[in-house]
Parts: structure tokens; sequence; C-alpha cells
């Protein structure tokens, strides 16, 4: 044993002392990002008095509570919304990387003065602060039936695209064309072309943005809290916010609510994280 | 075989996407057709109910705390009138009702909705219905509509009756001592808090109140506490309700010092007496879910609406409490401010019959038997109607709010509703923050609130 | 290769009707009420000309706001992407753990809002105070009182909450030119400090194009973290433009000179957003 050890070459005992300095360095990094969330998860194991006499400490046999997950899973009447949220997301997401890899990509194959023009437009667009357009967008979407479920959809989709797109173009850049030049060759049409070819290419940058934008409109508040209008089609966003009233915070029921907002879409990125690791493994192979 | 796999994932995704979106839309429109079924049977079942017409109707308010109150009303109401159908759409976080309902006007605009003081009746103005001919009119003392008349017409029905002053454990103070009694003026609330402060310090309290830091806590943070509260008593000497503010080219600010004595006598009973500038730090829960209500200070500058707060955190506090007036020195000695903050208001767009609906649902959640106990059990709110009976909020703070109603012994508390727009917290509130940091003299503080409330009314 | 028009047209045509009707045709009904008095109530809209724009340029706040917010975003934009793109350096490597670390670090993305400045809030008065207190460092006391530590709370809440983000964007361009790329230059024999200057950060430039510009972007319009940490406090001193145009528009009810300040806002961030959009392509190679 010891000696298969010593035979071992510097360059592996290299590679272990990196990879213990990595290991310490994570957790460090780690911890420190994690701390607010671990308070955020303690806090929803306590009652209120607990969290305002001590919001470090862990719970005690006086704070310690089990209640606020039942009670915030039933205020937030938590199926419905977690439906709500997950149908709204899903499509609205599924749809912005539709639009926006296919806008994307002519924008990159295209070296046309439209093109940049069209391009720079998208882009300035993410500078807008979206409380600058909300009024008139109102009257938009009013006058054209908006206001309803199909209508947030389309509006992820409006505003979507532009970080999408940009995100789309900067990888798309790297894609080389000979691939698409050889298809064409062989008489794939566009839609042929654009599907079979140039989307597989795009798996790892598909996963990034949908996570990003899975992410964003998971825990929008602003824009359904203007468009959803009835009761029963309220997001989990919508609901935490009802924690919250004027002069009334309830912060241990919103800890726990928050973390059960959070689970879905935790779960949702580990999933992610794992086919992006896999397609990596994948592409290194072929 | 790769490529294939992932077309047919990805085409199979947008397809999916394609389905769920049509999907979206049938049940847009197919719950829309099982709402009118419904309505329609449930009308059929009450074809008995005159002017049995359908009418739904939306209502867009703020008052988070009392919306299981209100949809609790809506029920009631809904049974009784099969034919009306409601919807409550609550606007959560805190503050931004304003901004949020200027959005909804725009989008789909609601039938009941809330309004402030006299801008707000100002800026609605072409959308307020006139409710005049009501009748719970006559059941309110005329004060209570000073702010939403607009010559004969009534723009608005009082949400509830609020007052503010400063609220003690009276339990503590009485442990160390100090009667309740004894505190009721500016000079005597200064001994018996002098007292208190004594006794911490000397530790003489600790075995009782472990958790005991200071006398007071003083959210400076919070704009509308040192803008809005504090600055009120100090307006109230200048205009006597909040349109006549409003109607003030200029503000004379005759009780500014008795604004600098309260500002600095509440500072200077806090943990940070010396280093005021923390103070602009503090928010409304660190002083009240983290500092009254866990006894770690014994009074705060609050009103009758922080009992669901106490409540959420440890019931017991909320017994211990009770409220002194808010003495402007030389000024208010003696008497709480208390008045509507927020009004109802019926929007004059919307259909008769909605209107009529809306009107009659107001009137029965304020007016009728089952109304009034909502209103008062499930909302603990305090009103100012005349005719609640025997019926009274049952918390410390509330009765203690009616109890100087009856006494006659308020100063109105929403004055600085009628002063410019951001004014209060903006202006009066920041200068004051600067003052605490030691940024700015307080002769600077009174010269700036005078001179913007100025400029502010020109533009 | 031939490119048909239509093509080009028909791929773009989704995204660009859906961002018209959201984004466009609303930034312009905007850019004709900045020439308004509209309060955002009434149903008329008086014309008054330039005079908005005059306002605003009087208006202390909304300067201060500007100088507030330009150095803030230079310093979060620094350091989001320096600590971004070292956390993917990090996660990209071979070590037990890297791949939870991703989810770590990006978690803080899913804290929004009010739940974010609570937490934070205690982080910065309550503990702070607490390490100050018993370490003797001073400078931990009463932060969010003044202006100072209000800006700073504003860069390290921004730097935790945004650096996960990038992080995100800089591992899908790593992975991009790793596997490839790192071969070759290994089998050239370069060690891992010159392969970095080298070989990762010029083929990392497109992702570094789009970085930049998104940092950028949220830093000057940032307006969650601002209110839920500061609310712009003490006195208006930490208030960012985004929040300073939305107290114009909705607390003050002047939607014109909000939208004034909201067209200003634009044409300045647009000019610092393209001039680096250029800059840093300039700089990009393509493979």
């Amino acid at each position: 044993m010891e000696n298969t050890q010593t035979v071992k070459t510097g360059m592996h005992r290299k590679n272990v002392t990196k990879k213990v300095v990595f290991v310490i360095v994570g957790i460090l990094l780690g911890l420190l990002f994690l701390f607010p969330i671990v308070i955020l998860l303690l806090n929803s194991f306590k009652n209120q008095r607990g969290i305002f006499m001590n919001v470090l400490g862990f719970p005690d046999a006086k704070t310690f509570t089990p209640n606020n997950y039942p009670q915030a899973f039933k205020f937030l009447d938590y199926t419905t919304s977690f439906m709500n949220s997950l149908v709204i997301t899903i499509v609205s997401t599924a749809l912005i990387l539709l639009v926006s890899s296919m806008a994307a990509w002519v924008l990159v194959r295209y070296k046309t003065k439209a093109s940049s023009v069209i391009f720079l437009l998208f882009a300035a667009a993410m500078l807008i602060p979206f409380q600058c357009v909300m009024l008139p967008l109102m009257s938009v979407g009013s006058a054209l039936h908006m206001i309803n479920r199909v209508g947030l959809v389309i509006m992820y989709v409006g505003f979507g695209t532009s970080m999408s797109i940009i995100m789309f173009h900067g990888f798309i850049k790297n894609v080389p064309e000979e691939l698409e030049e050889a298809a064409t060759i062989d008489g794939c049409n566009s839609i042929q072309l654009f599907f079979i070819i140039v989307v597989p290419l795009l798996k790892t940058i598909m996963i990034t943005v949908a996570i990003l934008n899975v992410m964003w409109i998971w825990n929008d508040y602003l824009l359904p809290s203007l468009v959803i209008n009835k009761a029963g089609w309220q997001t989990l966003p919508l609901k935490t916010y009802l924690f919250f009233g004027q002069f009334s915070k309830r912060w241990d029921l919103a800890s726990a609510g928050l973390m059960l907002c959070i689970i879905p879409i935790v779960v949702f990125y580990l999933a992610c994280q794992k086919y992006i690791v896999k397609g990596v493994t994948d592409g290194a192979i072929k | 075989m790769k490529g294939k796999k992932l077309l047919a994932l990805v085409t199979a995704g947008a397809m999916c996407a394609a389905a769920l979106a049509g999907c979206g839309e049938t049940t847009g429109a197919s719950s829309g057709a099982a709402g009118s079924t419904a309505a329609g049977t449930s009308a059929a079942s009450a074809g008995g109910v005159a002017n049995g017409k359908n009418v739904s109707i939306n209502i867009f308010q703020f008052k988070v705390e009392a919306k299981d109150a209100f949809q609790k009303a809506i029920d009631a109401y809904q049974k009784k009138n099969p034919n009306v159908k409601i919807n409550m759409e609550t606007v959560g976080g805190g503050d931004d009702y304003g901004a949020a309902l200027k959005t909804k006007m725009k989008s789909d605009p609601p039938v009941i909705f809330n309004i402030g003081g006299p801008q707000d009746v100002k800026d609605w103005n072409s959308k307020l219905e006139d409710l005049s001919d009501q009748k719970w009119i006559s059941h309110l003392p005329a004060d209570s509509l000073a702010d939403v008349k607009d010559g004969s017409k009534v723009l608005g029905m009082p949400f509830d009756l609020e007052g503010y002053g400063i609220v003690i454990n009276r339990k503590m103070f009485e442990d160390a001592g100090v009667s309740y009694d004894s505190m009721l003026t500016y000079d005597g609330m200064k001994k018996g808090f002098d007292t208190l402060k004594a006794k911490i310090e000397k530790g003489d309290m600790k075995s009782k109140y472990p958790q005991l830091e200071a006398v007071m806590e003083y959210p400076a943070k919070e704009t509308w506490v040192i803008g809005d509260h504090d600055i009120n008593s100090t307006l109230g000497q200048d205009f006597k309700n909040a349109t006549e503010a409003f109607n003030a080219k200029e503000l004379p600010f005759k009780a500014s010092d008795g604004y600098k004595k309260i500002i600095d006598f509440q500072a200077s009973y806090t943990t940070n007496a010396k280093s005021r500038g923390t103070l602009n730090s503090i928010d409304y829960s660190t002083s009240l879910e983290g500092g009254l209500a866990i006894e770690r200070v014994a009074a705060i500058e609050q009103g009758n609406w922080i009992a669901p707060s106490v409540t959420s955190v440890d019931a017991n506090v909320l017994k211990k409490l009770d409220m002194l007036p808010f003495p402007v020195p030389g000024f208010s000695d003696g008497k709480w401010p208390v008045g509507v903050p927020m009004y109802w208001a019926v929007n004059k767009d919307a259909d008769a019959d909605k209107k009529a609906a809306a009107k009659d649902f107001l009137n029965f959640m304020y007016q009728s038997d089952e109304g009034k106990q909502i209103i008062i059990n499930d909302a603990k709110f305090a009103v100012a109607f005349d005719n609640y009976g025997s019926l009274k909020p049952s918390d410390p703070l509330n009765q203690r709010i009616m109890k100087a109603v009856a006494d006659k012994k308020t100063m109105p508390g929403w004055v600085y509703n009628g002063a410019p727009p951001t004014w209060t917290q903006k202006v009066a509130g920041a200068n004051v923050q600067k003052y605490l940091s030691g940024e700015e003299t307080w002769d600077q503080v009174v010269k700036n609130c005078k001179d913007q409330w100025k400029s502010m009314r020109a533009s | 290769m031939q490119k048909s028009k239509t093509r080009f047209w028909l791929f773009l045509a989704p995204a660009l009707i859906a961002f018209a009707l959201i984004v466009l045709i609303p930034t312009i009904m905007g850019f004709w009420y900045a020439f308004t008095d509209w309060n955002g109530i009434s149903e008329r809209a008086n014309f008054v000309g330039v005079r908005n724009f005059v306002t605003i340029f009087q208006d202390q706040t909304f300067l201060h706001a500007f100088g507030f917010t330009a150095l803030f975003a230079l310093c979060a934009v620094v350091l989001v992407n320096v600590v971004g793109f070292a956390l993917a350096l990090l996660v990209t490597q071979a070590f037990p753990g890297a791949t939870a670390l991703r989810g770590i670090f990006f978690m803080p993305n899913l804290i929004g809002g009010l739940l974010l400045g609570f937490t934070w809030q205690f982080i910065f008065t309550s503990i702070f105070t607490a390490i100050g207190k018993a370490t003797g460092m001073h400078f931990l006391i009463g932060w969010l009182s003044n202006p100072q530590t209000g800006f700073w709370g504003l860069v390290i809440l921004t730097v935790w909450q945004l650096s996960g983000y990038m992080m995100i964007i800089y591992i899908a361009q790593i992975q991009q030119i790793q596997e490839s790329v790192k071969e070759a230059a290994r089998i050239d024999g370069a060690g891992a400090g010159s392969m970095l200057v080298h070989i990762t950060m010029p083929l990392m430039m497109p992702a570094f194009t789009i970085g930049l510009f998104m940092t950028i972007s949220n830093s000057f319009k940032m307006f969650d973290q601002n209110l839920a940490l500061t609310a712009g406090g003490p006195y208006r001193a930490t208030e960012m433009l985004a929040l300073n145009i939305y107290n114009s528009a909705f607390a003050e009810n002047h939607l014109g000179i909000a939208q004034a300040k909201a067209i200003i806002f634009l044409i300045v961030v647009a000019a610092i957003g393209i001039t680096q959009l250029t800059l840093t392509k300039r700089k990009e190679v393509e493979m």
C-alpha cells in the first residue's frame, strides 16, 4: 500500500493538495453564501417571539414550533398557487427559449445593418427599469385584453427576450458555422437546419438561460401583482406578500412560506446541474 | 442519434408549450363560462329576490390585516344576495397601495377602492361617486367626513378609527412605582420615564424583566413615524384639519419647538441616546416586535393598529399595554390624535347596478348587525359610527382610543394628510434624520421644512 | 452560403412582436408623457414642452441619486464580476462538492424583496454591532444609519446576490471552451496561470461582454434591494435612480417628470452600456 502511494507521481500529490485547498475554500465561501438562508431556515422553526428575541440563535424549547409550515402551507393555498406558478413559469420559459434562440441565431448569422440595430435595441431594453413602463404597459395590456394569465405569459416573453437573446447571441458566436453550411448543401430547409443542427449545439446555454428565466419568473412579484386579478389565479410570490401587512408583518409564517417557495426551485436547479455536467461529459466523448 | 433525440425533445417541448398556452386560454374561457353558469344557477335559485340581476363587483383594498374579516363579510353578503358576486383583491407587502391603485385603474378598474385625505380626493375626484345619500352618514360625527367632502358631496366612507400616542407597558411602569395617571402631561411623563430609566440603570428591573434595556425605542428609519405622526400634532396647532392644511400656501410652524422637544424626548430614552445618528437605522419591527412586544423597551410612539402585531409575538404583553396622550409640550397635553386615516370609495364610472351593489355591500359591512360583529370582533377596528351599541373592541389600546373619543379628549390625527405630497416624509422626516445624525441644526430643519412647503405648493 | 431575407425576418418575428408590444410601445408611450404634466391618474395630460426636463436638472434629489447610482454601479460591477468569475473558476475545477457549491452560490438569487432586506438588516444592524462590540472594531457599529454604511451595505448585498448569477453565465462559457482548448494547451505544456491569462480569459470575452453589460444594467436600475435595505434613507442619501423615479411617479404624482427622468437615465446608461459592448466586443475572438 505505502509503496504504491510513494510510487505515485509528484503531479498527483500536487493535485491532491490542490483539491484539499479547493474544498476548504469552497466550504468557507459556501458558508458565507448560505448564511442568510440558514438564518431563514432556523427562523422558520421559531415562533414570532423567538425570531425577535434572538434572530440568529437556534430555536430552543420556548421558541421552537413546527406549526409555521402547516400554517404557511394552508395560508399560501400551496397546491393551487404552486400549480399556477408552475404553469406560468414553464410555459413562459419554454416560449422565451424558443423565440429567443431563433432570433439570436439569425441575428448572429446575418451580419447586416438591420441585424445589429435590432440586437442593440434588444440590449438597450435591458436598461429600462420596469417601474418606468408599468403604467403605459397596463394601458396596452388592457386595450389588448391581456390582463389575464395568457397576457402574463406574453408579457414575460416580451421582457424575457432581451436578456435571453443577448445570452444566446454571445454563445452562438462561438459556434462554428461550417456545420450549418454543410447541412444547407445537404438540402436542409431553414426550420430543419435550426432544429436539427443548431438547437442540439445550444443545449448548455439553453439550460443556463432556462435557469435564469425560471428563477426570475418563479420569484417575480410586481408583474403578476398587476396582471393577476382573480382569486385562485395567484402565484406563490403574490400569496407570500400577504404575510406582510401595513402594520403587521408575520415573519414566522413568511420564513416558512419562503422556504416552501425556494424548495421547488432548488430541486429544479439541481436537476439541471446534473444535466449540464452530463452534457459536458457527453460533449467531451464526442 | 443524439441530434434526433434532442430535436424530439425540443419539438415536444415547443408543442407542450403551445398546448399549455392553448390550455391556459381554454381554462380562462371555460372558467369564465363556468362562472357565468354558476351565477346563472344561483340567480335562478334566488328567483324570488327582487332585482335579481347578476352583478359582479371587485374590491381593491390595502389592509392585509383585515382581509380575512372582509372576506367573511363578503361571504355573508353573498349568501344573502346570491346574485351579487364580490371579488376582493388585497395589496400585500406594506405601503405601495397608491402606486398599485394607479396601475389598477389603467388595467382593470375596481368598483370599490381606498383613498386617503384631501390630496387623494383631489387626484381621484373624477372617479369618486357621491355617497351623500347614504344612510350611514347620519351615524357619523361631522368631523370624521371633513376630509372627504367636496361641497355637499361625500366622497368616501370611513374605513376605521385610528389613534396614536405613547404606547406604554403600563404594568412595567407600575412595577417601577409610576402610575398611569401621573403621566398624562409632558412633565408628568418625563418624571415617570426618568424614574423608570434610573431603575433600569440600577438593575432593579432585571429580575422581573430580563430583556429590558431602555425606556424607549425610536424607529427614526421610518419616516412615517418621525415625519407623519410626530409632526402631526405640531401641524395641528397651525391647521384645524387636513383640508385646511391642504389649502395653505405657507406653513406657520407655530409649534416647531414642541416638535423638537418630542423628538429629543424620544431619542433621549433609547439605548442610542448618546449616538442618536444610529437611530436612523432602527425600523418599525425592531421597535415593535423586537422592542415593545418582547419587553426590551417600555414605551414607543405608536397607535391602536399595533395590537395584531403584539398578539402575534406575545398576547400577554398586549394586556399590559396602555396609551398615553401625545404631548407637544405647551400645546396638546392630555390629548390623543385620533382620526380616519383611509376611506372606502365607489368608482363613479362603474355601471349603475354595480355601484348600487357596492353601496349596499358597504352599508351591510358597517351597519348590519352581522357586519358590525365582523368589523369589531374579526377586523378588530375601532369605528366612528355612533350606533354600535355595546359592541366594543377588546384590546386596551382600542379601548383607550374609544374612551378618548367619548371624553372628547382628542385632536385631529391626520392633519398631515393635507401637507404637500411627500412633504411629511421626504422633507420633515428626512430633515429630522439629518438633525439626529448631527448634519443639521434644528434651525435649519425648521427653515427647510417651511421653504419646501412653500415651493412644493408653488409648483 | 445563400441566406434568404425571409428566414431572417421569419425567425426574428415572434421575439420582435412580443418585444414591440410589451417593451417598445409602452416605452415610447412613456416618452410622450415626459412632455406632459400628467399625474398618472387624470384622463387629461397637457403638453408642456421641455418644462419637465428643466425641472429635473434643478432637482437636487435626482442629481444626487444619479451620482450615488453611478458610484454604486462602478463598485458593484467590478466586485460582482471579479467574484462571479472567481466562483465560476472554482466550481468548474474537479473536486468533491463542486457541484453542490454551484447551487449554494446561486441560492441568494432565490430570496427576493422584503425578506432579503429584512435578513440583511439584521445582519448589518445586529450582527455587525455584536461583532463590533466584541472585538472593538468600531466601524462595524451603526451600519445603515449613515450614507457611507448605507452605500457599502448595498454593495455587499449586491455582490452577495449577483455574483452567483454571473457565475452561472461564466460557467456556461468556461464549459464551452474548457475541454477542447485546454486539452490542446495542456499538451503544449502551458501552466495553470498562463493558461488562465492567455487561453481562458481571451476566450471568455463574449461572456465578459454579457456579464459586464448585465451587471451595469442591473446596478443602474436596482430597485428591490434599495427599497428593502435602506428605502433610500437616511435622508434620501442612499436613494438610487429607479427609486427616485418611482417616487416622482407614484408618491409625488408627477408622472411627466418621472418619465423625463427616465429618458435622461436611459440615454446616459445606454451610452455607457453601448460603449462597454463595443469596447469589450473588440477584444472578442471568434472561434
